[in-house]
């Protein structure tokens, strides 16, 4: 489980318009109370985050693996090197399938986790209730 | 390399070119044949010289005996007529007239016997022809109370008179005569004079004389024998010493006793005549050779001598009569008995000079016929070390083992030509697995690569398909479930396709179908055809390529509707190029601004721009379809221009 404090913002990087909605609606219906703020690049979220310094404004992070431009683990890379940011925010990497190089790459890179982008809504806030609490 | 110089370490032994040997063989069968030849001229020359000495040596031993045996039956007419008279049995009268006429009838080597006293009377008989054809003449000198009477008789060879004469005008004293004063200085020993030439005959001759004793001692007369040397030389032409040859008897004087040519015996003098000398002799044997070593000769052993004289060398043998102070003297000449051996070696050297002739020119002929083939061999030789297998005519030559040897050499070239075709053929084939398997890795290779596209292609295309479920659901939340009867279905119909690409994805990647041969024309066209896209497409130059028309077909589409997509304009350049092993064809567009491209360009799902609404498998289809056909694929950005270039092999494709 990993721990997300409440009221804390989440961030959702996502180069797909529909799949930033769909995420949303499932965080929203899972037992997660925390904003959620959506980039559509994993670019916009890097430059926001390097705006930020050294006090990151969001807790954890979704991260798309397959965007184009800067790909998720290109992003993740710039977090953890660029931004000398080794462990907040949380990044936990979304993808369609449990591809192993990626999910290897991505925990090599600094990845706290991964995510499956689940076929049917039910089962993706399962997901979510599994993976995430807001209780210490 | 190391085999050259191993042959070139092992070339310790001296070698030597074939002229060479066969000119030594040649002089030493030259030096050989001269050698025998010189060696049997020797033997033969000194094993022939042996020889007339041999004969020399008989033929004076001979002659030396008969003439001993003529002087010694000369010495015993004289010594029983000394006793007789001595004895008183025969007095000076008619009894000792008839004595000497048997003595002279019983000795033909006797010309002549008479007695001397030392009163100056004389009895002498000889044989004389005026009284018949071979009569006897009787001079007698008696004294008769102080007064001397001289009568001449002459007789017929019965010793009857035929004539008789008186001589008053003759003063001849015997007392006074060479051979009665010789004699009587003997005292008592026989005597023979030197040779003269006798009052009577005139013919050469030598009286042996020897002294009559009264019985007080005193010398009552001289009693001799005139012996004429006509019969000695006689005795010597009987002699048969060969052409040249010559026999002579002399004595210490150096005058001739006997001769060979009984005319050359006396030399006229004044009225008269006298002995020749052996300086005076014609024969040139004789006067040539024994004038050389006469001095040193006489008075001397029995010796050889060898004498140059001319042409030809003399062997001269001289011995002394034992009971004269004659020497005897036998010549031979080389020449007669070495002329015909001579000429015979002559003819030897001469067939010999002309077998040598005829050996050098077979052994030029040989060596000829030797060295010719052999260099042929070697430059032939040189040109397969070359790598030169040039067809040539089989040698021909009259010499059987080198024929032989170059037909095993043309066998070996034919060997060695087959083994090289074999060896080509076999490194054909080798190279031929090699690329085989080369293929092989590439093809496995491609399959890994297009496995690993469709699991990842799989996987995106499932990802669109979890959207449409993942929506489904929250439009049948947000209507209340009003929709749930329209959308389950659809919501149904994605979790179906989802599995169907699933099911797609593990499928190990694309298959390619049976090759055929196509113009590139014709799949430019119908790639065209199945595309959406409206270029206008320039095809530069055609060629067939065998291929799966399908996938290719699919490249050209996914490169027409990428230039379609991204180029700035409409206008495609399609360039096709043939090398013969290898079909290249490229596809050119124009871009708005040229761009960095590598090989990345071609990795599954890989997208060059932000926006972009492709599948990202466009170029990773095109590079694995290439890759299929045995060929490869590059991208590059010049220019403005974007081309994809692949390239296919136009065999062993798989």
């Amino acid at each position: 489980m990993i721990f997300v404090p409440q009221g804390a913002l989440i961030a959702l990087v996502d180069d797909d318009d529909i799949d930033r909605m769909i995420i949303s609606r499932v965080i929203g219906l899972s037992h997660l109370d925390n904003p959620v703020v959506e980039y559509s690049s994993g670019t916009s979220f890097v430059n926001q985050l390097e705006q930020d310094g050294d006090d990151p404004s969001v807790s954890l992070v979704l991260m798309d693996i397959n965007m184009p431009g800067m790909t998720g683990l290109e992003a993740l890379e710039h977090i953890r090197t660029v931004c000398r940011l080794p462990n907040l925010p949380i990044v936990v990497m979304l993808t369609s399938s449990e591809a192993k190089n990626d999910i290897e790459r991505a925990e090599e890179l600094g990845a706290h986790g991964y995510l499956v982008k689940e076929t049917g809504i039910e089962l993706f806030v399962a997901r979510i209730n599994e993976t995430f609490t807001n209780q210490e | 390399m190391t085999e050259r110089s191993f042959l070139e370490r092992v070339r310790t032994v001296p070698r030597f070119p074939i002229r060479l040997v066969v000119a030594a063989m040649l002089g030493l069968f030259a030096v050989s044949v001269i050698g025998i030849l010189w060696t049997h001229r020797v033997t033969t020359e000194s094993e022939v010289i042996g020889g007339m000495r041999s004969i020399l040596a008989n033929v004076s031993d001979g002659t030396v005996a008969r003439s001993d045996a003529f002087l010694r039956e000369i010495q015993d007419d004289v010594a029983l007529t000394s006793q007789l008279l001595e004895s008183g049995t025969l007095e000076f009268g008619p009894q000792l007239e008839d004595y000497f006429g048997s003595v002279l009838r019983n000795s033909p080597n006797a010309s002549g016997i008479f007695y001397g006293t030392a009163d100056g009377e004389f009895l002498f008989v000889n044989r004389d022809d005026q009284g018949g054809p071979a009569g006897f003449r009787t001079k007698t000198i008696s004294l008769e109370d102080g007064a001397r009477i001289v009568d001449l008789v002459f007789r017929d060879a019965d010793f009857e008179i035929q004539s008789s004469a008186v001589d008053p005008e003759d003063t001849y004293d015997p007392t006074v005569r060479p051979w009665y004063s010789a004699a009587v200085a003997a005292g008592g020993d026989l005597v023979i004079t030197d040779p003269y030439v006798f009052y009577t005959s005139q013919e050469p001759g030598v009286t042996t004389a020897l002294p009559v004793f009264d019985l007080e001692g005193d010398i009552a007369g001289v009693v001799g024998v005139d012996v004429s040397l006509s019969q000695l030389s006689s005795f010597l032409r009987e002699l048969r010493l060969g052409p040249s040859g010559t026999a002579f008897i002399v004595n210490r004087s150096g005058e001739v006793i006997a001769l060979e040519d009984q005319s050359e015996l006396r030399q006229p003098d004044g009225g008269g005549f006298r002995l020749s000398t052996i300086r005076e002799v014609s024969d040139p044997l004789v006067a040539q050779s024994f004038n050389q070593a006469i001095d040193e000769a006489l008075g001397t052993e029995a010796r050889f001598f060898s004498v140059k004289g001319g042409p030809s060398t003399d062997h001269v043998f001289v011995v002394p009569i034992g009971v004269s102070d004659w020497v005897l003297g036998v010549a031979l000449s080389e020449s007669d008995f070495l002329a015909e051996i001579r000429q015979n070696q002559l003819n030897n050297t001469l067939i010999i000079s002309g077998i040598a002739a005829l050996s050098l020119f077979l052994a030029w002929l040989l060596i000829r016929n030797i060295t010719r083939p052999l260099s042929e061999l070697r430059e032939r030789a040189a040109q397969i070390e070359a790598g030169t297998f040039e067809r040539r005519a089989p040698l021909q030559t009259r010499i059987t083992e080198l024929q032989q040897t170059s037909d095993a050499f043309d066998h070996m070239v034919i060997g060695l030509k087959n083994q090289q075709e074999q060896d080509q053929r076999l490194l054909a084939a080798m190279e031929e697995r090699i690329k085989e398997r080369k293929q092989s890795q590439e093809l496995k290779r491609a399959n890994q690569a297009l496995q690993q596209f469709a699991y990842m292609a799989s996987h995106d295309l499932r990802a669109p398909i979890k959207r449409m479920v993942n929506l489904a659901d929250l439009a049948v939340m947000d209507s209340d479930g009003a929709s749930r009867e329209l959308v389950q279905p659809m919501r149904e119909s994605a979790i179906r396709l989802e599995e169907l690409v699933l099911g797609y994805g593990r499928l190990a990647g694309l298959e390619r179908g049976e090759p055929q041969d196509k113009c590139v024309s014709t799949l430019v066209q119908q790639a065209q055809e199945q595309s959406s896209c409206g270029v206008d497409i320039d095809l530069r130059d055609d060629a067939v390529v065998t291929c799966d028309p399908v996938l290719i077909t699919q490249v050209l589409v996914n490169l027409l509707e990428n230039a379609s997509k991204y180029g700035a304009s409409d206008d495609v350049m399609i360039k096709t190029a043939d090398d013969g092993a290898i079909v290249t064809i490229s596809v050119s567009n124009p871009v708005e601004k040229t761009f960095k491209v590598d090989d990345s360009v071609f990795a599954p799902f890989r997208r060059l721009v932000d926006d972009d609404a492709g599948s990202g498998l466009g170029l990773a289809i095109v590079e694995r379809i290439a890759h299929l056909h045995g060929g490869s694929v590059t991208a590059q950005c010049v220019d403005d221009t974007f081309t994809i270039e692949f390239s296919l092999a136009k065999e062993g494709q798989k």
